[in-house]
């Protein structure tokens, strides 16, 4: 019988014997066997077998299964609280029954029948490890739920179409895009990093807090993540496709004075762990973050709303373009009208975006928008954005012109045709984290002609400022410690002395980017920078921008408030210091 | 070189179970030193501290779950969770007081998870954080209670709160049961019990669950309690789910509670239960529905255990006595004859086993650091006592030891182990006879023998109805014409407390043990019922609701069917 602690020594004495080197692998050579097989022989089985006699027999599936690990290690205010390896398996399927031309797809079935809650879907959730038949019942349990619900959707889309005959906004669009066959296998990767190390670096950054009692809380955390993403379908198309990731977190808590909760945090991504800072620079961090604590204190009036020209300098001009073409209305993403048989409307509309807008002017006229997917590295910068393949097996194009000289010419697609973009240019992507593909840009290059020095649009910025009657004008300029990009920061430059202030206060970024002016650009750099970035956050889909490195946009708004956090009361009871005993 | 690896190893584990030793302890005094530091100035606010509760879990579990002959998952995991309690005012009238509008503040505990080290300043900063928000929880709680207090219907008729002595009480830290090889041996067992589901295709689910549980519990409170005591349970769940000829999904379980999984059936005989499982749910694909029924039922001892639990031991938790929204079923009955001469019921949770079972319900403090004690509730039907936790009633100023609570929530009155017995019993053919006998004079074509059940549910709100609800999974009829028993399903077993308890006619000589989880107010706690069976004159069955579920197009997948298509 061993003690309760006897499993501590076992990996301590793991610890001695095989040092503190840990591999971190997604899956071994063994268990692909297994889950490819498993992929393989169910989807073999649902296109030859799912042929109910009173059903429309599926013409499409595709099966994805997402499978990795991840590590994660976490310590506070000097103390490692975590420090452990989870496995992270998902699966998902397309299915569509009628055929490329017409299909259960493209379709609002506001009087769908199908009850998608099955009562026995919980029992049949993805093994941890790799086991051929539990995966097979995965995917064979919802290939039943989804060929059910395909066919009552495809029966009701017919209906609805012949009842609104001719009003169809999609009449004579292809459902979905044929493809053939494609085989893109990559390895999954071994990713190696000393977990020793790396807890102690993390006590050491989250105890550097501890050096002053105005800190109640403070944390250090690192993630690595292996993942691989199989996607098999009914085409022919096999794709592995591996994914690594890693991030490295610091925040930490103190009182202001009013006895509010003040919490500040620097985060560090990287799709190697070369890109993640040394210990200096977070040592460095942990200093900013410990210095905008302190200074935060003691609450300066907030400032009041700005409304006027912005300046955006360095990457987080990449941020200003990311948000313009990807976020809110009128994306660069193509989305076609989803017919409904909802009675009072014809259609509803799936998602907003330029599509109206194809050879019209979206842009200013002195900027191209391209996206080269095809691009492996900028001025020696590897790109994150990069990919040969797509999600769905489309080869995108080396570059795709999306805006020429302000005008819209191309949008980002998958395999839904739209009524301007027939054909799939290969924009589906696989989301690191997730096993749902997305449509976003692989590396969107900005071009500018005309552009102008740093000192001619600050001197412009100003001026626009001034004409407008301002007393501040905005620049908003990224903070970066040793070489890594951390956050932007926003300063406001008071028009009579040019003095800049550090907004310390929450900031919220009001401008909806409605881009219906296309003269809000007031100007831009003719040089560029490049960010690599994360097209979704929560996916972790990776993407880089290749943009001016200086816009200056003729109108944002901000909203600043209060950064404190909960708690109203000052601490009645005083920290409890102790002397360490070492 | 073997001889001084083997040597230094040993010197390595007693001195890291020596450090452990002092490190446990030195728990304890952190704890005492954090809540010193707190109560000197807590207690001199303008809303004073009187009392604070300091606990630390450390919970060591190992999970499996496999279904259809595949591990799904399979892990060992540790956490160590510190949860602060600060209770304002004083033992007369504190912030967990009733308020005339009729809520009942309980005490609400903060928790924040620790980390493994036994490093002082890091527990305390922890320790100190947690504090901080349970002082105002219950500050928020306290000002209300002093708003409250010239309103109509503000009650100070008993304390708030019982004064308890200090003591210490340590038990050695464990043997550690949880390790490696139970998760690969258990995963073998679970892995090769649950593929007995793939002999039948219209199994929807056919999971098997285990869990094993190694708590340490460790209790500071400013009265001058030091408590580390340990708990240790070991869970068995088999449950199927089965597609009815009809289209509904039919489910039956079965549970295996013991204190160690060595304890635990042989693999062989669970096998012989499942197997036996798995016969009576395919009979249940054929089995009709059953229709609305009054009339008399035979209940086995686990549908009586739940029955008692749900009808007669949340109604004798003492503290729903004080609570103005609780229905009171037994305010008044104190002394008075509630239950049928012969019945004697008890809470014991001093009693760790029950003919070699486990008893689930067991554990030497209760949640607030007061001795269990065995509780006779009813002797000779007459109701004699109450539960109690450390908040009085009216009559009740001592707790009993059943002031009982999940990690995080604070302790209200619970359940612990239930000890239905009767003097006078009957065996299995005489209670048949009285049932059939029963259904003649009732004129009924047949009554219910309710065998199997998956729980209850209970309401005792004074704004609804207080029925009870109990939930069977094998359920027959069993016919007064003489007819072999019928299986029947989807039906669940209703009524009023009051009702039911002078409905009971008579009790079995089979006691058996049904260990379960009671979630109530201070959320979910193991009890354990040990009960005989019973018939009852007359009972009420309502229908459950339906689940359809649809038959999959092809063949589950699995070495035998895709072999075979």
């Amino acid at each position: 019988m061993k003690s309760l602690f006897n499993i501590a020594i076992t990996f301590f004495c793991l610890g001695i014997t095989f040092g503190s080197y840990a591999q971190l692998t997604s899956i071994n050579p063994e268990e692909e066997k297994i889950v490819t097989s498993a992929l393989k022989d169910e989807l073999f089985r649902s296109f030859h077998q799912l042929n109910d006699t009173d059903m429309q027999k599926p013409f499409f599936i595709a099966y994805t299964l997402l499978w990795g690990k991840e590590y994660r290690c976490g310590a506070k205010m000097g103390t490692v609280y975590y420090d452990r390896f989870d496995p992270n398996n998902a699966g998902t399927l397309r299915l569509m029954v009628g055929n490329y031309e017409l299909n259960d797809e493209n379709f609002n079935d506001t009087e769908s029948n199908y009850n998608s809650a099955s009562a026995f879907r919980q029992f049949t959730t993805l093994p941890q490890e790799a086991d051929y038949w539990a995966i097979r019942r995965y995917f064979w349990q919802m290939s039943d739920e989804v060929y059910r619900s395909a066919n009552d959707h495809y029966k009701h889309k017919i209906e609805a179409i012949n009842r609104k005959a001719g009003n169809n906004p999609n009449e004579g669009l292809r459902d979905f895009n044929p493809s053939t066959a494609v085989t893109n296998i990559k390895a999954p990767e071994v990713i190696e990093f000393d977990r020793q190390k790396m807890s102690s670096l993390l006590k050491k950054l989250s105890g550097i807090f501890l050096e002053d009692t105005v800190f109640i809380d403070s944390e250090a955390t690192f993630n690595a993540r292996n993942y691989m993403t199989y996607y098999y379908n009914t085409e022919g198309t096999v794709l592995h496709h591996p994914y690594t990731s890693f991030s490295i977190n610091l925040s930490a808590n103190c009182f202001d004075v009013n006895g509010s909760t003040l919490i500040e945090s620097i985060g560090f991504n990287g799709l190697t762990m070369n890109e993640l800072p040394g210990e200096d620079e977070l040592v460095q961090a942990c200093q900013l973050i410990k210095t905008r604590l302190l200074n935060n204190r003691i609450p300066d009036t907030i400032p009041e709303d700005y409304s006027g020209p912005v300046l955006y300098e360095g990457v987080s001009s990449a941020d200003y373009f990311r948000k313009y073409f990807f976020e809110g209305t009128n994306t660069l993403i193509a989305s076609r009208e989803v017919f409904s048989n909802e009675n009072r409307t014809l259609a509803v509309k799936q998602n907003d975006s330029d599509e109206q807008k194809y050879n019209k002017r979206i842009f200013s006229k002195d900027l191209t928008v391209l996206d080269c997917p095809s691009l492996k590295q900028f001025q020696g910068t590897p790109l994150y954005g990069y990919y040969p393949m797509d999600a769905e097996g489309i080869a995108p194009p080396d570059t795709l012109l999306l805006v020429e000289n302000g005008v819209l010419k191309n949008m980002l697609n998958n395999r839904i045709p739209t009524p301007n973009q027939q054909v799939p240019n290969g924009h589906s992507r696989f989301g690191g984290l997730s096993v749902n593909d997305q449509v976003a840009p692989g590396v969107l290059v900005v071009n500018a002609k005309n552009g102008k020095s740093k000192e001619e649009l600050r001197k412009m910025l100003l001026e626009e400022a001034e004409d407008r009657n301002l007393e501040y004008a905005m620049i908003v300029r990224p903070l970066f410690i040793g070489k890594n990009y951390c956050s932007n920061q926003y300063f406001l430059v008071k028009i009579a002395d040019q003095s800049e202030r550090l907004i310390k206060e929450d900031i919220s970024d009001n401008d909806s980017y409605m881009k219906t002016q296309t003269d809000r650009l007031l100007g831009f750099s003719s040089t560029q920078i490049v960010k690599n970035d994360f097209y979704s956050y929560l996916q972790e889909l990776p993407v880089s921008f290749i943009v001016p490195d200086a816009v200056l946009v003729e109108n944002g708004n901000f909203r600043f408030s209060s950064n404190s956090q909960y708690g109203t009361e000052k601490r009645l009871v005083p920290y409890p210091t102790i002397k360490k005993v070492n | 070189m073997r001889i001084i690896s083997s040597i230094l190893t040993g010197i390595l584990i007693i001195v890291f179970i020596q450090n452990q030793c002092i490190a446990q302890s030195s728990l304890i005094r952190i704890m005492k030193a954090e809540m010193e530091h707190e109560m000197n100035s807590l207690s001199k606010q303008e809303y004073p501290a009187y009392f604070m509760e300091y606990k630390i879990f450390d919970q060591y579990s190992l999970g499996i779950q496999a279904s259809f002959g595949s591990v799904l998952t399979a892990n060992i995991d540790s956490s160590r969770s510190f949860t602060a309690a600060v209770r304002l005012g004083s033992y007369k009238m504190d912030n967990t007081h009733a308020l005339p509008e009729g809520s009942n503040p309980m005490l609400e505990p903060s928790q924040v998870m620790l980390p493994w080290t036994y490093d002082e300043q890091i527990l305390r900063l922890e320790m100190w954080n947690a504090t901080a928000y349970a002082y105002e929880r219950s500050k928020d709680q306290y000002k209300q209670v002093l708003d409250a207090r010239d309103d109509e219907g503000f009650k100070q008729d008993v304390d708030d709160f019982t004064k308890a002595d200090a003591l210490v009480y340590y038990e050695e830290v464990p043997e550690s049961i949880i390790n490696k090889s139970l998760l690969d041996e258990w995963k073998l067992k679970c892995s090769s019990l649950s593929s007995q589901f793939l002999e039948d295709t219209s199994f929807m689910a056919g999971t098997v669950f285990f869990a094993t549980n190694q708590n340490r519990q460790h209790l500071v409170t400013s009265e001058g309690q030091e408590i580390s005591q340990n708990k240790q349970s070991c869970m068995l769940m088999i449950m199927g789910l089965i597609r009815t000829t009809d289209n509904q999904l039919a489910v039956d379980m079965l549970t295996y509670s013991v204190n160690d999984p060595s304890e635990l059936k042989s693999i062989e005989n669970i096998r012989i239960d499942l197997q036996q499982m798995i016969t009576r749910m395919k009979l249940m694909k054929d089995a009709p529905i059953a229709q609305p029924y009054s009339g008399p039922a035979l209940l086995s001892p686990q549908a009586a255990g739940v029955f008692f639990h749900e009808i007669f031991g949340h109604r004798v938790e003492g503290h729903r006595l004080a609570d103005m929204n609780d229905s009171q079923t037994f305010g008044d009955k104190l002394g008075k004859t509630v239950l049928p001469k012969y019945i004697s019921i008890s809470f014991d949770p001093t009693s760790k086993d029950y003919k070699g079972q486990h008893l689930t319900g067991s554990y030497k403090y209760d949640d607030e650091g007061i001795l269990a004690k065995k509780v006779k509730v009813v002797e000779n039907g007459v109701l004699q006592d109450f539960l109690m936790s450390r908040k009085p009633v009216k009559g009740f100023n001592q707790s009993n030891g059943h002031g009982r609570a999940m990690i995080g929530s604070g302790a209200v009155s619970r359940q612990s182990n239930m000890i239905v017995e009767s003097e006078k019993t009957y065996n299995e053919a005489e209670l048949r006879k009285k049932l059939i006998s029963e259904c003649k004079r009732q004129k009924k074509e047949y009554g219910y023998y309710f065998k199997q059940v998956s729980g209850g549910l209970t309401l005792n709100s004074v704004y609804m109805a207080n029925v009870f609800t109990v939930f069977p999974t094998e359920i027959y009829r069993v016919y007064a014409d003489g007819r072999p028993d019928e299986m029947v399903r989807q039906v669940s077993l209703i009524g009023t407390p009051l009702t039911m308890f002078s409905e009971i006619e008579a009790a079995g000589d089979d006691s058996e043990l049904f260990p379960g989880f009671c979630g109530a107010e201070s959320g979910s706690i193991p009890v354990t019922i040990v009960c005989p069976s019973f018939f009852v004159k007359k009972i009420e069955t309502q229908k459950t609701p339906e689940f359809h579920v649809e038959k999959p197009f092809l063949v589950q997948p699995s070495a035998t069917t895709i072999s075979s298509n």
